[in-house]
């Protein structure tokens, strides 16, 4: 049972990573306004909240196996609180930050009207480095970060952000200019 | 396209939509016996893409896990780690001999020495015993036991792969619990550790040399 959670701790966090670089990507070509024309701007927003929300529950996942497989010996210190835990490692602490801000990336998203669009954006804007972190704890302190498999998915899911990236803060600079 | 929409709202009971909205659409329900618009239900615009996406999700969860089952178990059946070199006895010490039987061994070292006479059969020659190289994919394990009390008293790793930090990384974690695990079992059936699979196998295989050699001198 126990490696199972093993299994479980890296599975999830795999796929938590994915769906965190998934929701970063559809929110960008939202945001960029470049949906295309077959799909409504409306299924993106969609799409890219539900995202979201499903990268926090799998990294709740990821964090409930790992504390809960005792070979990794995980204490609660070391999955919540960076740094704090007997486990000083730099690779989980870029973990732990990632899922918090993830976290409150997506709780505000969820009562958006509550918070002034400048406060909520920059608050949003938070989802850009939660995602860096992630991959980078996944490269460091994955068990699978060393395999061939992990290292091209890794590839593909940084050029798949970095494209709407890059879209938009394009946009953005462009528009500042434009204004001018 | 307006026209539509309106004859679409007008047929629904709503007012027009003047504009593509970006928002997810907020539908009226009218339940039997209540009020109209008393409850609404909120329409997902990407319900079926939802729907794949957990779908895949949770696969691909299912999936990852029993493939790495899979490759766990396939790496444990096929000894994917060979060994190396010979097994050696560093510094047995035939004068320290000590058994349960013998009973001259103190409280813990009684109920090591008992284990080791569960284990093994017979209580091992006290001494230092190298145990011979495992090679496997990711580098060199080696592994030392120290036999007092004609139990296991020690173990110590003298090569672990350390070419890639994250195989540093594994070994930091994985060695302590296979030591624990080894001092607990008294012998090299211990369990492997989840994500150190090649470790804890090449491990086994080096622990279960040095055992070999400590029971030789035993017997000689």
């Amino acid at each position: 049972m126990n490696q199972w959670f093993g299994y479980l701790t890296r599975a999830s966090g795999i796929v938590a990573m994915v769906l965190m670089v998934a929701s970063l990507c559809w929110g960008l070509f939202f945001s960029a306004r470049e949906t295309g024309k077959r799909l409504r701007p409306a299924w993106w927003l969609d799409l890219h909240n539900w995202l979201g929300g499903l990268a926090l529950v799998f990294t709740g996942v990821h964090m409930f196996a790992a504390f809960a497989d005792s070979n990794l010996a995980l204490g609660l210190r070391d999955v919540l609180l960076p740094g704090a835990g007997k486990r000083q490692s730099g690779a989980l602490n870029w973990g732990v930050v990632a899922f918090y801000g993830l976290a409150v990336v997506v709780f505000t998203s969820w009562p958006k009207k509550l918070f002034k669009r400048p406060v909520w954006r920059a608050v949003h804007l938070f989802s850009v480095p939660a995602t860096v972190f992630a991959c980078v704890h996944a490269y460091r302190m994955g068990s699978d970060a060393s395999t061939f498999w992990f290292k091209a998915l890794l590839v593909l899911v940084a050029g798949a952000a970095a494209y709407p990236l890059v879209i938009r803060v394009a946009g953005v600079v462009l528009g500042r200019l434009d204004s001018r | 396209m307006q026209e539509r929409l309106a004859r679409l709202a007008a047929r629904r009971g709503a007012p027009a939509p003047t504009a593509r909205t970006n928002r997810p659409v907020a539908k009226t329900v009218t339940k039997p016996g209540s009020k109209q618009g008393s409850k609404t239900k909120r329409r997902h615009a990407a319900k079926g893409s939802r729907i794949a996406a957990l779908a895949m999700s949770v696969g691909t969860t299912v999936g990852l896990s029993g493939y790495f089952s899979h490759l766990d178990a396939s790496a444990a059946s096929a000894g994917s780690s060979t060994l190396s070199g010979t097994a050696t006895a560093v510094g047995a010490n035939a004068s320290a001999t000590n058994s349960v039987a013998a009973g001259t061994a103190s409280t813990t070292a009684t109920a090591a020495a008992a284990k080791t006479t569960t284990a093994t059969g017979t209580a091992l020659k006290d001494g230092t015993y190298a145990g011979a190289t495992s090679n496997n994919r990711w580098g060199p394990v080696q592994v030392q036991i120290m036999v007092s009390g004609g139990a296991i008293a020690d173990v110590t790793a003298l090569q672990t792969p350390s070419d890639q930090d994250r195989s540093v990384q594994i070994n930091d974690y994985a060695t302590p619990i296979l030591r624990t695990e080894t001092l607990t079992a008294q012998s090299a059936t211990i369990h492997t550790v989840s994500g150190a699979t090649y470790t804890s196998n090449s491990y086994k295989q080096s622990l279960q040399s040095a055992i070999d050699v400590a029971r030789a001198a035993t017997a000689g």
